[in-house]
């Protein structure tokens, strides 16, 4: 649902968009392809588990994230541990004698991941971006000098953002166009009829958006764990849960029928 | 890899299953294996080449119980009262569930240039132009823009081209102003869910173009043949799914009512068939009435917009007039009515036809005096994406 509103936004001339469409879309496309890229994984473990055989989560709620580093420990598991396992690893990891190597390691591992993802320098300076937050953040050791609460939620807010402005780069089919959207949503841009459709596109998607966010936490895995102690209650908890899941598949089929489903966003990786 | 010993789990994997093996054999979608192995071991750059979206369409045209998911989403839709969900199909819903459409921007130069061409040419032969333009579902382009944020250029578009041909010297008839001046509202000479307007709608829509007729190409109908009570009217409501609801729901936008409109006075006609061959008849034989079965599905009937069919005929009880209509589907209910005052009226749609047919010297060997473009004004523009279905519809060169 939500690729209707990154869709069109993404597609949309950047001199002609108000700065709360460019966001809107943003957000969207970092909540889809979230729920687009976990959901095909969760099927292909989905499928292993109906022969019987469990495989290691993929995603692990990623938008709960404490930093820029961590991110990458709940995001795309596979591919983080696949660069860490036989590009960070072997190039000598973090145990180095010397500082400069470790921080060259990061930027190999996070040129060979924006290539990885397509021969385009929008990937390029989207994995750079990540060595440059991830070196930032080893350089500084944060967020762990943190000690406030307050702080730490902070730090996680910009977290998300400046996640959200890699999404943006990602996303787009150059990196020119990349950096100005961006831009247009640091610096503010009005356009009247771009921010009523902002607004609209707010109400009739609110439901799904709200319901993107919620489950971006782990509110069921919070649940299961507060009726685990009573096996009565767990049974109807199990129940409750598999029987939105049956629905929630039926509606899924109905979007298809619909002609209202995107393709993988992931497809090409 | 561990073994997974959740009972729930396995519970619902067997219904999962259960249910994916019942929708495979139900949507007969072992018919599409073959598609798959040809989609797999094919050169994927090829012109003819399968797509995923090819087969993902095909399966879920065919899938068991398509109709009551598509009214499920719907509800869906229905239930949190979004308005832009089908906006990827270019489909916008407004509060009264009336289906309305995006246009993009053009030029009109490539309309103009063909229609001052077309009207030089019929000039030389002698030939009347008269230019009707009928509206789309909104007069007022600012009706999208307020209510979902959207840039549409269907009336300003118009309004330029208009200008311009008018300019040129070309008689012109724009439904708009008529519109305007009866203080009509649009919305209701249209369905609600399909893009065409009413055979009501088409009535009125003939009686003002028969006007034109007089004023500008010399004829002198009576235009009181086309007075409503000069018709029997047979109204069913809820009846019937248009196209553009067809793709949303019946359960979101509901069903539009409809009414077929006869003569009530005699009539008597020689038709042509596609092949050459004529058959006599009555103005009964332009309404395919088979198409008003209410107990079909709505999803699968024929439209009842094209219960009306354009058959080029002679009416035997008018003597004069010749009349070649280029039109579209709107005038589906326009050309039989304006047949009850011309002697002979035979229409194209343009579309169909390819280079290898020569409007012009089909023109000139028919014999017409008059030539009306009837188009809805949709079609100014269409050409500028050779993808659109109506990409042909003002090209008169030939």
């Amino acid at each position: 649902m939500l690729s209707s509103i990154t869709t069109e936004v993404f597609k949309a001339s950047l001199d002609n968009v108000s700065t709360s469409y460019l966001w809107l879309g943003s957000i969207c496309y970092s909540l889809q392809l979230y729920y687009d890229f976990a959901g095909y994984s969760d099927m292909a473990i989905g499928i292993s588990e109906m022969f019987g055989y469990g495989c290691i989560e993929n995603f692990n709620y990623p938008y709960m994230t404490e930093s820029v580093s961590k991110f990458w420990r709940r995001w795309h598991i596979s591919l983080s541990e696949w660069f860490r396992d036989y590009i960070y690893i072997p190039l000598g990891g973090s145990r180095t004698k010397q500082k400069w190597r470790v921080y060259f390691n990061l930027f190999v591992v996070w040129l060979l991941t924006g290539i990885w993802h397509g021969a385009n320098w929008t990937f390029i300076v989207w994995g750079l971006g990540y060595f440059v937050l991830i070196a930032f953040e080893r350089m500084t050791k944060l967020p762990d000098r943190i000690t406030s609460n307050i702080g730490k939620l902070i730090y996680r807010v910009f977290t998300l953002l400046f996640v959200n402005f890699q999404w943006v780069l990602f996303n787009s089919v150059d990196i020119n166009t990349g950096f100005r959207f961006i831009k247009h949503m640091l610096v503010y841009q009005s356009n009247d009829i771009s921010s009523i459709r902002a607004l609209f596109l707010m109400k009739d998607y609110l439901f799904f958006i709200i319901i993107a966010v919620v489950l971006c936490f782990p509110i069921v895995p919070w649940m299961r764990k507060k009726v685990s102690d009573n096996k009565h209650k767990l049974m109807v908890f199990e129940i409750v849960e598999y029987s939105v899941i049956v629905v929630a598949f039926v509606f899924a089929l109905s979007f298809v029928v619909a002609g209202q489903n995107n393709p993988f966003a992931y497809a090409n990786f | 890899m561990e073994k997974s010993n959740s009972i729930p789990k396995r519970i619902l994997a067997i219904v999962f299953l259960m249910i994916m093996t019942i929708g495979f054999i139900r949507s007969n979608s072992y018919a599409r294996i073959e598609r798959l192995f040809v989609y797999l071991g094919q050169k994927a750059d090829t012109p003819d080449a399968i797509s995923v979206n090819t087969i993902e369409g095909e399966l879920s045209s065919t899938l068991y119980k398509r109709k009551e998911l598509i009214n499920l989403n719907g509800t869906l839709a229905k239930s949190l009262s979004m308005q832009s969900m089908y906006s990827n199909m270019g489909m916008y819903v407004t509060d009264n569930n009336y289906i309305v459409s995006a246009y993009p921007y053009t030029t009109t130069d490539y309309e103009y240039d063909e229609i001052t061409s077309f009207k030089q040419f019929l000039d030389e032969n002698n030939i009347n132009l008269l230019y009707v333009n009928e509206p789309t579902k909104y007069v007022d382009d600012s009706l999208l823009k307020d209510e979902f944020g959207i840039e549409t250029y269907s009336n300003s578009n118009t309004d330029l081209f208009m200008t311009r041909i008018n300019d040129a010297g070309i008689n012109t008839i724009d439904l708009r102003d008529n519109i305007a001046e009866e203080g009509l509202n649009v919305e209701e000479l249209f369905y609600r869910t399909d893009h065409h307007w009413t055979t009501e709608a088409g009535l009125w829509a003939t009686k003002i173009i028969a006007d034109g007729l007089n004023n500008y190409c010399g004829y002198q109908i009576d235009t009181s043949i086309y007075d409503e009570n000069n018709y029997d009217k047979t109204e069913w409501e809820k009846c019937w799914l248009g196209e553009q609801g067809r793709k949303i729901a019946e359960t979101y936008v509901g069903l539009d009512n409809y009414t077929e409109l006869k003569p009530n006075f005699p009539t008597s006609y020689t038709f042509y068939n596609g092949d050459g061959t004529t058959f006599d008849g009555t103005f009964d034989a332009f309404v395919n009435e088979s198409v008003y079965n209410t107990e079909n599905d709505v999803y699968t009937n024929p439209s009842w917009h094209y219960s009306y069919n354009r058959i080029n005929c002679i009416n035997n009880n008018v003597e004069t007039g010749k009349v070649l209509v280029l039109c579209d589907s709107y005038d589906h209910v326009t050309v039989p009515f304006l047949s009850l005052g011309v002697r002979e009226v035979d229409s194209l749609i343009l579309r169909n036809y390819d280079d290898t047919f020569s409007l012009r010297d089909y023109i000139v060997s028919r014999g017409y005096d008059t030539v009306i473009i009837a188009y809805a004004q949709f079609m100014i523009g269409a050409h500028d994406s050779e993808t659109n279905a109506n990409y042909r519809m003002f090209t008169f060169e030939y």
